[in-house]
């Protein structure tokens, strides 16, 4: 057998990047709520012109994200990001667990909206957070990557984080069958050439492409300044385990509580970046850096708290139950940001704060951009001698997603590309199969025979 | 004119046939060339590394094929060459196959004979022997779950050297 080859060329010569050069080449930030296609690069091409420009089409994503919403979930073109704090796009979008649904039952369609558990109901409107994706894994939403243990703010309780994708990559899961294992099962089946591929976004075709959005929300406690955050009312759900072998027995609960985001993963299938391109975001009073003297460390912050001597970056002790107030977590970043990240971030808080002074969004910070530095040949197809297409940076780490696993430490720290790499489906005989394209999310899908037992 | 990293990108790939653009590629995140020439130097002595830069150079100049300069900087007539030129060669190519530092000769106060290092986890995640085998390092792969059961990819794709093609030099 033979495989297609795979041919490294240079930056400089490749025609992809010629393409989108040109015509939508834009020089100054702006504020738009058009999500960008693919990156703009911008030549002479190198590591640090590129890191550049994926950064900015980071923060050109966030913008048209974070944008104000219709209820239909579009972008409202009649006001401005930060006119006043409003509901986003992609909060309109889909929720894992409207997708992964129990019994691997079909996702109700794009427009529907969200069931909320029992526990929830009579508490009014509210985004749900922390709803189980998996029923036996109960606390799945809380704990990060491998369990390395939650994060809990200086009122002692834990944040919350959500899962949602965008309609192309809702449609790619539902029309091709991946919620369920039986699902993912019949579709490897059906063809054998057949691979979890997602859409990849093309400045071509005006295709936005698949993107998926993990965030991070902290509980608003007195406090909080409710002002410099964007935060929305929540409904933030605890769901119930009665089994001791499975972790803390745990009541479910509901309560309505306004929360604000503290941590925004932005990513996005594009046509030069098969990879995807990775963005974090954070809020600006989350932690101190390392690197800053103690002295120095003012605050206050989110999660550090200057006058505590503790260690920093240690999960709390086990067992974590969210229904019982824990010991504040005392985190520090460990790498810090680049001075060009700096400089980007000040543009764009700056141009923020042209639409309102006291913009929330003026509030985050771009931590990096992880973007596969491999040009793809053809485009939207991952090489494959190189399949995680040589990321760069090597690490890259949100220190409210990923706050155990931050550093640069190889096969140890975050590296967002290395570790979604190993995402596979539930149907793993070949690497065919096997390959999520990047996403744990098809992980999530459940059986809907009676084989897989249910409690 | 070439810089003595572009010199240094351009001799390995003559030694190991492996061509430049997947030896140094333009837009780098790893960086091992830089960090091979700066590691190399004072182990092979700045005069013995800058007599191969300058040899590299000046037989590229004039257009001299990769695997003929690889000839004039290894071999003598037939026979291996023994100069120090040609032991600090040998030992370049076996830190791009190997990552691992093999040191040729002594250098007072710096190293001696046999002495041998893996000089970065890059260097070995990124050593060219696991390519040339079309496989991947041993406790180090990117490929997805289950790869054990396809064939891999070609030697072309994985060095850019097609399979029946005799390039690189004999030493
Ligand atoms: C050590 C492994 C690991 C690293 C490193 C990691 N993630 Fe994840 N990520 C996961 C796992 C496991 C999930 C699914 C479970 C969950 O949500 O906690 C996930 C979920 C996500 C999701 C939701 C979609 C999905 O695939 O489930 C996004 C988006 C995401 N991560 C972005 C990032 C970004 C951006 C980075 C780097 C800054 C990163 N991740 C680093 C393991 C990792």
């Amino acid at each position: 057998m033979r495989m297609e080859v795979h041919r490294h060329r240079p930056w400089l010569g490749c025609a992809l990047f010629g393409a989108i050069l040109s015509p939508l080449a834009y020089a100054d930030p702006t504020l738009s709520m058009q999500i960008p296609f693919d990156v703009t690069a911008t030549p002479p091409f190198s590591l640090t012109s590129l890191q550049q420009n994926f950064d900015e089409m980071s923060w050109q994503t966030f913008i048209a994200l974070n944008w104000p919403a219709l209820d239909n979930g579009d972008p409202n073109s009649g006001t401005q990001i930060g006119q006043q704090d409003a509901a986003t796009v992609w909060e309109s979008w889909k929720e894992s667990y409207q997708i992964f649904l129990p019994n691997g039952q079909k996702p109700a369609s794009w427009s529907a909206s969200a069931n909320v558990p029992k526990a929830c109901e009579g508490l009014g409107e509210g985004r749900l957070l922390q709803q189980m994706g998996k029923v036996p894994d109960v606390l799945d939403e809380f704990i990060q990557p491998f369990q390395s243990g939650p994060l809990v703010d200086q009122a002692g309780v834990y944040t919350r984080n959500e899962i949602v994708v965008n309609q192309p990559m809702f449609n790619d899961i539902v029309n091709n069958g991946l919620y369920s294992v039986e699902g993912q099962q019949a579709f490897f089946k059906a063809s054998s050439s057949n691979t979890v591929a997602f859409s990849c976004g093309d400045p071509k075709t005006s295709e936005v492409g698949s993107l998926m959005v993990k965030a991070s929300w902290k509980v608003l406690d007195g406090n909080d300044k409710r002002e410099n955050f964007h935060t929305v009312d929540a409904l933030v759900y605890t769901p119930g385990n009665s089994d001791p072998s499975k972790g803390p027995v745990v009541p479910e609960s509901c309560k309505a509580e306004p929360v604000g985001l503290v941590g925004l993963h932005i990513v996005h299938k594009t046509s030069s970046a098969p990879q995807w391109v990775w963005s974090t975001f954070e809020h600006v009073d989350n932690v101190p850096e390392k690197t800053t003297p103690e002295a120095e460390r003012k605050g206050p912050y989110l999660f550090y708290n200057a006058s505590s001597k503790a260690e920093v970056n240690q999960p709390p002790p086990r067992p974590w139950n969210p229904a019982v107030k824990a010991t504040p977590s005392q985190i520090v970043r460990e790498e810090p940001l680049t001075a060009a990240t700096k400089t980007l971030n000040s543009t764009y808080q700056t141009l923020l704060r042209t639409v309102n002074p006291k913009s929330v969004w003026a509030n985050y910070q771009l931590i990096s951009t992880q973007w596969p530095t491999l040009t793809p040949q053809p485009p939207c197809q991952i090489s494959k001698t190189e399949p995680l297409g040589r990321p760069a940076p090597s690490f890259l780490a949100n220190a409210t997603l990923e706050t155990y696993i931050q550093g640069t430490v190889p096969q140890a720290s975050s590296s967002c590309i290395a570790c979604h790499g190993n995402a596979a489906t539930h149907v793993t005989e070949s690497p065919r199969t096997s390959f999520a394209d990047f996403t744990y999310l098809l992980e999530r899908a459940q059986s809907t025979g009676a084989t897989r037992s249910q409690p | 004119m070439s810089t003595d990293l572009d010199n240094f990108a351009g001799l390995s790939s003559a030694l190991t046939g492996i061509p430049q653009s997947f030896i140094a590629p333009q837009v780098d995140p790893v960086g091992l060339p830089t960090q091979f020439l700066a590691f190399v130097g004072p182990r092979i002595t700045i005069s013995v590394l800058q007599g191969l830069l300058t040899q590299y150079a000046t037989l590229a100049a004039d257009k001299v094929p990769p695997d003929q300069i690889a000839q004039a900087i290894l071999m003598n007539g037939t026979q291996p060459a023994t100069t120090q030129a040609a032991q600090a060669a040998r030992a370049i190519m076996k830190l791009w196959l190997l990552g691992v530092w093999y040191q040729p000769y002594d250098v007072d106060k710096v190293a001696k004979t046999g002495d041998q290092t893996v000089v970065s986890d890059q260097a070995y995640t990124n050593s060219w022997a696991w390519k040339i085998a079309q496989a991947h390092p041993m406790g180090y792969s990117e490929f997805f779950f289950g790869y054990w059961n396809s064939e891999p990819p070609s030697l072309e794709d994985f060095t850019g050297v097609p399979a029946s093609g005799q390039q690189g030099a004999s030493s």
